[in-house]
């Protein structure tokens, strides 16, 4: 088994120089400059630390993304169940149909939830002419509004890992399980679920990840409560250039999650836990 | 930081030495080299304005060729002069940025024994920074979601009994403090030092009809659905030139700028002084006009702009007592303590 380990080594040098030089070194750049090298200093973190509005907004977005993650997994699984019942074919056009929404820029799609949400938008305007609503139903601006695009814009990031976890069980099980007299919900909790368990880990994880990063959209959609760690980092790069600041909150979330990785990791069930991290 | 004369010229030969080796430099042959400047912008009908009034009639004049690109940002400019790889000689820069790109030595400054600044508004005028433009961030409004009247001043604004609707305010605390201080009887020549305290309790009067926005044009779509009545904004004027049902105020209004500046260590100094000599004429600046509606700095071009057009600009003199210049050299120093203080206060 010699040369097929060269091979590897040799096939993977590329593709890990690039994420070294282009994301792990850039990566540690941030890391040293939050830290204020070639001066060593925490001013950074203590001031994230002892000006509170930092320490909320962290709690916002984690919350935010966590809701977020929870959402979209409810919508998610019955969704990639429904698509690997299906035949191969319509299988086909229903991923492609899931990935559309990836064509379109975050800019376009939060104008079009706008469109659909704001007190004049496409919704509430039915709801009236319905009779259902006299007063507009206040959609965005607030927490709520900011959740619907947001589970909109990462729901894909479940379903494709439950769907492709599913379809790797194979069928006999099934047939196994219901000739041991299990019925179809008993199926699906002691067969199905476990079998699943690295989809819907490795989905989560993806979901919560991207959604601690989002901006654009909390600020679009959101009321004045809405406010992400990331818009505070980009204010810090782009506008006053503080970037050992930046550069810090930055570290700190990405601490953060790590943690809350490995935290899931411990608490998990044991076939639940990510696999192939 | 310091700026002193020493370190800049040091830097400046530390960037050619740096250049003569730096691959671009090598792509880009030096006999062209002298006959390029490279200028970034907004893009947008703004930047196609600036080639028409400016970039092509240079051209033709010098023989020097305006390379175009667009995304000014602070970030990407200050990664160039720390790597001493410039890659822009020429940015109209906002007066609020200038302050952070002066103060963090990003900036070269300029000869002003080539420049003729007699006729230029003087608060534009500064070592780094050369006034181009001006805009004004003023109250907008629809005024077909306004059937009661119109309103005219911050007072106004901040007055939901009578104006009813729902009200936009840009999501930061630039402009937004000053027009609170001014809905609270504050006069304009006494806003800064913002009393920032005073300026939160005036905005607390708005919170329950307050909507905010991160994006110019995020702004005007929410104006024109009418799911906001009013809010600041840059872009009224041109809406109104296209025939919308949009009213403008220049009371109280915040007045700012873009100036040309060249970033530090640039290869090509001379030509930039060249080009910022060129534009700031009076028949250069008007004739931007004609594709946006942003102000002259110079005095001497009003006579030129369309009358029509001359109405709405920022700097012409009976809008320009109105308002108030925004204070980029205030803000520089105290935005990002404010920022916090209005995110907190967002949160509340």
């Amino acid at each position: 088994m010699r040369r097929p380990s060269i091979l590897t080594a040799a096939l993977l040098a590329l593709p890990l120089s690039f994420v070294g030089i282009f994301f792990v070194l850039p990566l540690l750049g941030a890391v040293a400059t939050s830290f204020g090298l070639p001066q060593f200093s925490i001013d950074s973190y203590r001031r994230l630390v002892d000006v509170g509005v930092y320490r909320s907004v962290f709690a916002k977005t984690i919350r935010v993304a966590f809701e977020t993650t929870a959402i979209s997994l409810l919508l998610g699984y019955p969704t990639a169940c429904f698509v690997a019942s299906l035949r191969p074919r319509l299988r086909t056009m229903a991923v492609g149909l899931i990935a559309l929404p990836f064509m379109l820029s975050v800019l376009v799609r939060n104008y079009v939830w706008m469109a659909l949400l704001q007190d004049t938008g496409i919704i509430n305007n039915w709801l009236r002419s319905w009779g259902l609503a006299d007063q507009p139903i206040r959609l965005m601006y607030n927490e709520l509004g900011v959740v619907i695009a947001m589970v909109n814009m990462l729901v894909p990031y479940i379903i494709f890992p439950v769907l492709s976890s599913l379809l790797a069980i194979p069928p006999d099980l099934r047939t196994a399980s219901a000739s041991l007299g299990a019925g179809r919900f008993e199926t699906f909790l002691r067969v199905t679920l476990p079998l699943t368990g690295s989809g819907i880990a490795a989905g989560c994880l993806l979901t919560f990840i991207v959604a601690l990063g989002f901006y654009i959209t909390p600020a679009m959609l959101g009321g004045s409560g809405q406010m992400m760690i990331a818009s505070l980092i980009a204010f810090n790069v782009r506008e006053v250039l503080n970037w050992p600041f930046a550069f810090a909150l930055a570290t700190s979330l990405l601490a953060s999650t790590i943690v809350l990785y490995y935290a899931y990791r411990v608490v998990a069930p044991r076939g639940v836990a990510l696999k192939a991290a | 930081m310091g700026t002193s004369v020493t370190r800049r010229t040091m830097m400046r030969s530390v960037a050619a030495a740096a250049a003569a080796v730096a691959a671009p430099a090598i792509i880009r042959s030096p006999a062209r080299a002298a006959e390029e400047l490279v200028f970034v912008g907004f893009g947008g009908a703004y930047q196609e304005g600036q080639t028409k009034a400016f970039f092509e009639p240079f051209e033709r004049e010098t023989g020097i060729k305006i390379v175009q690109t667009t995304g000014v940002e602070l970030a990407k400019l200050r990664a160039q002069v720390q790597s001493k790889n410039i890659e822009w000689d020429l940015i109209s820069l906002p007066d609020r940025l200038r302050y952070t790109a002066q103060h963090d030595g990003l900036l070269e400054k300029l000869d002003y024994g080539r420049l003729d600044t007699r006729d230029l508004l003087p608060e534009t005028v500064s070592d780094f920074c050369v006034g181009g433009i001006t805009f004004a961030t003023q109250l907008t409004y629809n005024k077909q979601a306004l059937p009661a009247g119109e309103p005219g001043t911050w007072a106004d604004f901040w007055d939901t009994a009578k104006f009813p609707g729902r009200r936009g305010l840009f999501n930061g605390p630039v402009n937004t403090l000053e027009f609170a201080l001014l809905a609270d009887g504050v006069p304009k020549d006494k806003l800064y030092p913002i009393d920032v305290p005073r300026a939160f309790k005036s905005l607390d009067k708005l919170k329950r009809d307050a909507v905010w926005w991160t994006q110019f044009p995020q702004a005007g779509q929410m104006l024109q659905s009418k799911e906001i009545a009013m809010t600041p904004w840059t872009r009224g004027p041109g809406l109104i030139l296209d025939g919308q049902p949009i009213g403008v105020s220049f009371e109280g209004a915040a007045i700012s700028y873009e100036g040309w500046v060249i970033p530090r260590g640039s290869r090509k100094f001379d030509a930039a002084m060249k080009f910022i000599a060129f534009a700031l004429q009076p028949a250069r600046q008007a004739e931007l006009t004609k594709y946006v509606v942003f102000g002259p700095t110079n005095r001497k071009a009003f006579p030129l702009v369309d009358p029509k057009v001359a109405a709405l600009l920022a700097s012409a003199p009976e809008n320009f007592k109105k308002g108030f210049l925004v204070s980029g050299d205030w803000w520089g120093p105290n935005l990002t303590k404010v920022t916090e203080q209005f995110t907190e206060w967002r949160l509340k």
